[in-house]
C-alpha cells in the first residue's frame, strides 16, 4: 500500500532525528539538509542506507545526492 | 605549560624595536624566497632517489624522511634568523604507528612542524598537486593520498594497518582565532571507519602569525613562539557508544575532540572572516 505524504514526511523526520540528533522543531519542509541541518555527504550515505532498509526499494544514489531539502527527500521516497 | 605562559607574557610585553621589525620583515622575505628555491631543490633530489635501485616501500620511506628533514631545516633556518622560536614536547620527534594525527590549525607553518616532528606521516593532499609539475613527483614518491581518491576509507585503512600515520586538521583550514575550534567531522569519520586511535597535537602560536587572511608580508610585533604538545592518545572506543548509529558516533567523537582542545586554548582577538577576502 502506498503511503501518504504526511506519513512519509513523518518517517523521514524520525530518521533525521534518530541519525543526526536534530531537534524536531528545526525540521521544516524546506529545511536545507547541508546548510541548515549540518548533514554532510557521509551522513547522507548513512541516511540513504537507512531509508533503503525500511522501504526495501532501490534508491538511485545520484538522485538522492541531488536532494537539497527535507521536502526533496520526501518526494524521492514518495515516488519509489 | 607554565614555562610557555611565562615566555608568552614575556614576549607579548616586549616592545619591538623598529630596526628589529625591519630585520624580521627582510628575513621573512628571504624565507619565502628560500621556500621558493627549496621546494624545487627537493624536486631535484627526488629523481636521484627515484633512480636508486630499491623497493617502492624504501623509496617512500626515503622520500618522507627527506620531506621531514627539509621541513625541520627550513624551520630551523627561520629560528636561527630570529624569525620564530619553537618548542616541541615531549620530544622533538614522535613515531606513532597506525594513528590518526590531528592538530588545531592557527598558522601556515603547522604542517611543516608536524611533518618535521612525526615519523612515517601520510598526508591527504589536493589532487591538483598530482598534476602540478613541481609537486607531482613529491606527492607520488611520498605516496600521499589525493583527496579525490575513490575508495578513500579503504586506502586509509590499508595505510594505517601498515603502520603509517595520517595527518588531518579537523578544522579543514586555518582558523581565525585560537578558541574557534570549528572542527568538521572528517577526522572522526576516518577514525571510526578505520577503527584507529587518535594522537592529538596542541599547537599554540603567540602572537599569532602567518594566519589565514593575512597578507604574507604582515609580520607580528615580535617573533612568534610556536609550541607543539603531543597530548595523550585518544582510544576512540572509550568515547563513542558502539551500539549507536555511526552518524551519532561521528558526532560524539567530534565533540570529544573539541573538548580535548578547549581547556588548552584561550580567547584571542578575532580576525573577522570578512576581513580575509
Amino acid at each position: 500500500m502506498k503511503k501518504s505524504r504526511p506519513e512519509v514526511e513523518q518517517y523521514i523526520k524520525e530518521v533525521l532525528v534518530e541519525l543526526f540528533e536534530i531537534d524536531e522543531a528545526e525540521l521544516k519542509p524546506d529545511a536545507r539538509l547541508y546548510e541548515d541541518l549540518d548533514i554532510d555527504s557521509i551522513d547522507a550515505v548513512e541516511m540513504l542506507i537507512e531509508i533503503k532498509k525500511t522501504s526495501k526499494k532501490d534508491i538511485n544514489p545520484e538522485q538522492f545526492s541531488e536532494a537539497k531539502t527535507l521536502n526533496d527527500i520526501v518526494d524521492i521516497v514518495l515516488h519509489l | 605549560m607554565d614555562n610557555y605562559n611565562n615566555m608568552e607574557s614575556l614576549q607579548l610585553s616586549a616592545k619591538s624595536h623598529p630596526a628589529n621589525t625591519l630585520y624580521r620583515a627582510l628575513g621573512t622575505a628571504f624565507c619565502y624566497a628560500l621556500f621558493g628555491l627549496g621546494a624545487p631543490m627537493v624536486s631535484i633530489i627526488l629523481p636521484v632517489v627515484n633512480a636508486i635501485p630499491m623497493s617502492g616501500a624504501q623509496k617512500k620511506q626515503w622520500t618522507r624522511a627527506i620531506i621531514s628533514k627539509s621541513c625541520m631545516f627550513y624551520l630551523n633556518t627561520m629560528k636561527n634568523l630570529g624569525l620564530l622560536t619553537y618548542s616541541i614536547r615531549p620530544t622533538s620527534t614522535i613515531a606513532p604507528k597506525g594513528k590518526i594525527i590531528i592538530a588545531n590549525h592557527p598558522s601556515l607553518l603547522d604542517a611543516f612542524f608536524i611533518l618535521g616532528m612525526c615519523k612515517n606521516l601520510c598526508c591527504i593532499t589536493k589532487s591538483a598537486l598530482w598534476k602540478n609539475p613541481f609537486t607531482a613527483l613529491i606527492v607520488r614518491m611520498a605516496d600521499y593520498i589525493p583527496n579525490d581518491c575513490e575508495d578513500f576509507i579503504q586506502e586509509a585503512k590499508k595505510r594505517l594497518s601498515e603502520g603509517e600515520n595520517i595527518l588531518i586538521f579537523p578544522e579543514g583550514t586555518r582558523n581565525y582565532y585560537d578558541d574557534q575550534l570549528d572542527f568538521k567531522r572528517g577526522a572522526a569519520n576516518i577514525a571510526i571507519l578505520t577503527e584507529s586511535d587518535i594522537v592529538p597535537i596542541l599547537i599554540k602560536c603567540a602572537p599569532r602569525a602567518m594566519q589565514k587572511g593575512e597578507k604574507f608580508y604582515s609580520i607580528p610585533a615580535v617573533a612568534p613562539l610556536f609550541s607543539f604538545d603531543v597530548l595523550k592518545t585518544i582510544e576512540i572506543k572509550k568515547h563513542i557508544k558502539l551500539d549507536s548509529p555511526k552518524t551519532l558516533q561521528y558526532r560524539q567523537l567530534t565533540r570529544y575532540l573539541i573538548d580535548t582542545y578547549r581547556p588548552h586554548l584561550t580567547k584571542t582577538e578575532r580576525l573577522k572572516p570578512s576581513d580575509a577576502a
